[in-house]
């Protein structure tokens, strides 16, 4: 064998062309990697949003009805531990959400572990066809007497319906909103949620 | 002093042959990890529509399961078709939304409860979704019981 070794023009060819293919597969593999990050937060929306609809169903659909509807918040009679079958404060649930924070939280009255039962009861108010719940509301964050849960973060939007004016009367509850996310803000998603046994408190 | 002899270089260059199986093994290579990357994100992309298409069909289900007992059957056939879905406000709800299509079927379904030893006659109302080729990508049941059943 008396063939030659590579000449410098030849390493230089073979250099290039590797030079060219290696970029090219790791412009490739970082639009992959780009693309799967972006499907990813994708998804990560979507569990996000099923997320949402669970947490949102655990408080709609058991409660008794729909005590008022404003703009950022739903009031529900959420059950009848008093089996007084008239609403009192500690059964109320307040679905609200936040636009400064972009969190919608369910919020509840919770009394100090130490009062007596003669504390709660007198605190433990009951409400009617009157009450104002937001207001009711404001009072007792006041006194430290509400507890916060959020339910779901990073939402940028939401807006509620109900399918009777009626409050009272309404038995499903749509929320429309959307999420934020890494790669930005997410189109709205839309979840119906029923009232499964409705019923309106006695006044 | 006995002069080196001149050794002529032995080592050869790249043949044809040689070239050609090495372009072939990196093509393959590339063809192997990016299929393998499409079809990660295929799978992304479906789990990704399941999951918006099952909160799409519990919605309506539960839309559904709202009406009076006697106007159910009404909803038997019901579809909105893709880009159709929108708000009480009569919005529409773009993004993922905006693929999906829904349909609702009911049946009448008589169902024994062997625990208890009971029967009760009532509907089962189902809710599918399916996408723009048709294809089905959720279902959901829900047993509607008679009133006085």
């Amino acid at each position: 064998m008396n063939r030659r070794g590579l000449s410098l023009i030849e390493m230089t060819i073979a250099i290039g062309i590797t030079a060219v293919i290696g970029l090219a597969i790791a412009s490739m593999m970082a639009a992959a990697t780009n693309s799967l990050a972006s499907k990813d937060d994708g998804r990560q929306s979507a569990i996000r949003l099923a997320t949402t609809q669970v947490r949102l169903g655990a408080y709609i659909a058991p409660s008794n009805c729909l005590l008022d509807k404003a703009n950022e918040m739903l009031t529900f009679w959420f059950n009848d531990i008093n089996e007084s079958n008239s609403v009192n404060i500690d059964e109320v649930r307040w679905i609200q959400y936040d636009s400064a924070s972009k969190t919608l939280s369910v919020k509840f009255v919770n009394f100090p572990d130490d009062w007596t039962p003669q504390m709660f009861e007198s605190a433990n108010i009951e409400c009617n066809s009157l009450t104002d719940y937001s207001q009711l509301l404001e009072e007792f964050e006041l006194n430290n007497h509400i507890e916060k849960i959020t339910l779901v973060d990073s939402m940028t939007n939401c807006k509620f319906w109900t399918n009777n004016i009626n409050t009272l009367e309404a038995t499903q509850v749509s929320i429309r909103f959307s999420l934020e996310s890494v790669y930005g803000e997410t189109k709205d998603a839309i979840i119906d949620e029923g009232i499964r046994l409705h019923q309106s408190p006695s006044d | 002093m006995v002069p080196k002899e001149y050794k002529q270089p032995t080592k050869r260059g790249v043949a044809l042959l040689e070239a050609m199986i090495a372009t072939g093994i990196l093509s393959y290579s590339v063809l192997a990890i990016s299929s393998a990357i499409i079809a990660g994100q295929k799978q992304s992309v479906e789990a990704r529509n399941t999951i918006v298409a099952s909160v799409a069909a519990e919605s309506l289900l539960s839309a559904v399961a709202q009406e009076e007992w006697e106007s159910i059957d009404s909803w038997h056939g019901y579809t909105e078709d893709i880009g159709e879905i929108s708000d009480p406000g009569g919005m529409p709800v773009e993004g993922d939304w905006s693929v999906i299509g829904r349909t609702v079927a009911v049946s009448e379904t008589d169902l024994f409860i062997e625990q208890l030893q009971i029967f009760l006659i009532g509907r089962t109302v189902t809710v599918t979704t399916f996408d723009n080729t048709g294809r089905e990508l959720t279902s959901v049941h829900r047993f509607i019981p008679e009133p006085q059943s």
